[in-house]
């Protein structure tokens, strides 16, 4: 039944070792898409904070606040501009903000990394999604 | 060469089949995978990517831990369990790890077993095992290969719901992890604990998995 064990064995422990290093993506643009949201939110630039938001995350922030995005957007309450830490999963991040918000980010086709959820907080039951400024 | 593929027919056979199913698995998975991206508007993701991903390392080694705990348990568990009138039992007098002479072990050892079976010491007492070592071995990588990819899909899905990720010890405690591993070891105690009884009553003419077709019910520990 067990015909070639030992090469099962290093099979098996090279494959974990693989697959182990592979739930990190290349997630530069990850955190350069949330970046340049809260640089554009600081600098008052709404044109390039929209251009940083997935399609149904700015679809959402204009029927929740009845304004085109780039107006909309400088109402949220957004903290911070700089990054201090991602975590990566496959076609998924979450990054850290100074200010300490979250902001959710996904991998598109065509546009690269774009913003899902911005001025996210954590809520006591770890479960429950994240409270956000605005979400898809 | 004719010789070389006929006598290692069962071994060929098996991993040739395991490479096709496979293969198969991953482009169903990468399939489904890039359908699921595309649900939410998400980035379909190449097929190499995806072989490298830990969505389809994790729906792999899942598996994988399940069959090798599968066979190392029941490895183990037939040394002293007993199934009257199953040929998966040893016969009933036989339960244990049985004297060196009938394992022929130290001097016990014919002229041409193992060198580790005639060696003595701590080489016998592994080599005794060797199998069980092995097999659970390969279990544990893989469980841990499981544990490892299986965070790292869970996590992606927990983000994409704008969840917090899990580290690693909090995904160890999580039901992903549990219902992943728990739903794979039932499916396996069912089959060996079923072919154990199985193969008192009914018969498949030529195997060594099967009693000889003539073979009375009650009869135990006999192979045909």
């Amino acid at each position: 039944m067990a015909a070639f064990p030992y090469r099962a064995v290093l099979v098996a422990a090279t494959l974990a070792l693989v697959l182990g290093g592979c739930g990190a993506t290349d997630s530069d643009g990850a955190a350069g898409a949330a970046e340049r949201l809260y640089a554009a939110y600081a600098d008052q630039d709404g044109e390039t904070a929209c251009a940083q938001f997935s399609d149904d995350t700015r679809e959402q922030l204009e029927k929740d606040e009845r304004k085109p995005c780039p107006e909309a957007v400088l109402a949220l309450d957004l903290s911070g501009t700089r990054v201090t830490g991602e975590q990566a999963y496959v076609t998924e991040a979450k990054v850290e903000i100074d200010g300490g918000d979250s902001v959710f980010v996904e991998e598109t086709g065509e546009h690269g990394w774009l913003v899902t959820a911005a001025g996210c907080r954590p809520v006591p039951d770890q479960e429950a999604p994240y409270d956000c400024e605005v979400e898809s | 060469m004719k010789r070389f593929l006929r006598e290692n027919s069962l071994s060929i056979f098996f991993l040739t089949i395991f490479l096709i199913a496979l293969g198969l698995q991953s482009l169903a998975g990468w399939q489904d995978f890039n359908n699921s991206q595309l649900r939410h508007d998400g980035e379909s993701i190449g097929y190499g990517r995806y072989l490298l991903s830990s969505e389809f390392g994790v729906a792999m080694l899942e598996n994988w831990q399940s069959e090798y705990l599968q066979f190392a348990l029941y490895t183990t568990a037939t040394v002293w369990f007993l199934q009257r009138g199953s040929p998966e039992s040893k016969e009933l007098d036989q339960a244990g790890g049985e004297s060196d002479e009938e394992q022929k072990v130290g001097r016990h050892a014919d002229e041409d077993s193992p060198l580790w079976a005639r060696a003595g010491g701590l080489r016998t007492r592994a080599f005794s095992n060797s199998l069980l070592i092995v097999m659970g071995a390969i279990w544990l990588l893989s469980w841990l290969g499981q544990a490892i990819t299986g965070r790292v899909a869970y996590n992606e899905e927990r983000l994409e719901h704008h969840q917090s990720g899990l580290d690693f010890v909090q995904y160890l405690g999580s039901a992903d992890f549990w219902e992943r591993t728990l739903q794979n070891w039932q499916s396996e105690f069912l089959a060996v604990g079923s072919m154990a009884i199985l193969a008192v009553y009914l018969r498949q003419r030529g195997s060594p998995e099967s009693k000889p077709v003539g073979e009375a019910h009650d009869h135990t520990g006999v192979t045909g």
